[in-house]
């Protein structure tokens, strides 16, 4: 895909968040949905898991939740027709992504298929496209390094502040 | 329930700083769990942010508000099961369904959720719940399905058998 982007470790950030949800992203828009890959590497060093567990490190499954926000929120510009849908950004939006600031406005449906280990490289196949107006519709096939697919998810955005 | 700190711990298979419930106000065994879990600007999903933010930007992650209640309701399942349950058997959360936030909590705010069981069968359980803040509901939980799997399944000892349906999720 065109368009990498790699999300820094640390940085100012413009929103509270868990931890930084992709390593890499790329994307691309195409037709009248923005087409998303994020890579991520479950490490026993991120925040928060090394209470998730104490002797083996699981990626929490609700963690691919803020994934979903945080590469879309980084990679809209890309699509002018989904912002717009979306609504007014915010002019105050400091974020060290440069990515704009979404939030989840419900959860349709998540599926956890296989566990997410230390080591295991994480690929998050996101397809994005317009919902209610004010929302944004975003489909999640998450897959291992090896294409096992280990959840499914789809949600509903919105921009941060609004609900 | 007891509703100890070190009760909780003693259930929750997660450890600091994932464990995302203080307390437990009331338990129902079998039926419903009420619990709290304060949140502070201390927690890791603040650190970095960039000065002079206005305050909306410090609303608490939604993910970790659903985390929460994924915590309470593995409390209330985990609390009404009987001694002769299996212990090498986790609580995960295989499938979530028609979940909406319809608010935020900010630090400072303590989120209380209420989770009941709508059925219990076999390893499964299919609970529904809501969160508040005060009397603002942030989040209504139409479905949660919660499965028990062996550990060794579930931490990749026993790759082999992780079966669809098999979470990594809490």
């Amino acid at each position: 895909m065109s368009g990498r982007r790699a999300v820094p470790v640390r940085g100012r950030r413009g929103y509270a968040r868990p931890l930084e949800g992709a390593d890499r992203i790329t994307a691309r828009a195409e037709a009248d949905e923005l087409l998303i890959e994020a890579a991520k590497v479950v490490r026993s060093t991120d925040p928060y898991l090394a209470g998730h567990f104490p002797e083996v490190t699981l990626y929490p499954a609700i963690f691919l939740l803020d994934g979903i926000r945080q590469a879309v929120g980084a990679e809209l510009h890309r699509s002018p027709a989904l912002a717009a849908h979306l609504g007014t950004d915010s002019p105050d939006s400091p974020d060290s992504t440069g990515g704009e600031w979404l939030e989840l406005g419900s959860l349709d449906s998540a599926r956890v298929l296989r566990p997410m280990l230390e080591g295991d490289e994480l690929r998050l196949l996101i397809r994005v496209s317009a919902g209610r107006p004010g929302a944004l519709r975003a489909a999640l096939d998450c897959r291992r390094g090896d294409g096992e697919q280990v959840a499914r998810m789809t949600v509903e955005l919105v921009r941060g502040g609004t609900s | 329930m007891n509703s100890g700190y070190a009760r909780l711990l003693a259930l929750l298979p997660v450890r600091h700083p994932m464990v995302l419930v203080d307390r437990v106000l009331d338990f129902d065994r079998g039926r419903t769990i009420e619990t709290a879990k304060a949140v502070t600007g201390s927690e890791p999903c603040y650190q970095d942010m960039a000065e002079n933010l206005p305050a909306e930007r410090y609303a608490y992650p939604r993910s970790m508000i659903l985390e929460s209640f994924g915590q309470s309701a593995a409390l209330l399942w985990l609390g009404s099961r009987g001694p002769d349950s299996e212990e090498d058997r986790l609580p995960m959360v295989g499938r979530l369904r028609h979940c909406a936030f319809s608010g935020s909590a900010f630090p400072g705010d303590v989120i209380r959720h209420r989770v009941w069981v709508e059925r219990l069968v076999d390893d499964n359980a299919f609970m529904a719940g809501e969160s508040r803040v005060g009397d603002q509901v942030l989040l209504t939980v139409g479905s949660l399905i919660a499965v028990a799997r062996p550990a060794a399944v579930v931490t990749g000892a026993a790759t082999s058998a992780a079966a669809p349906d098999a979470s990594g999720e809490h």
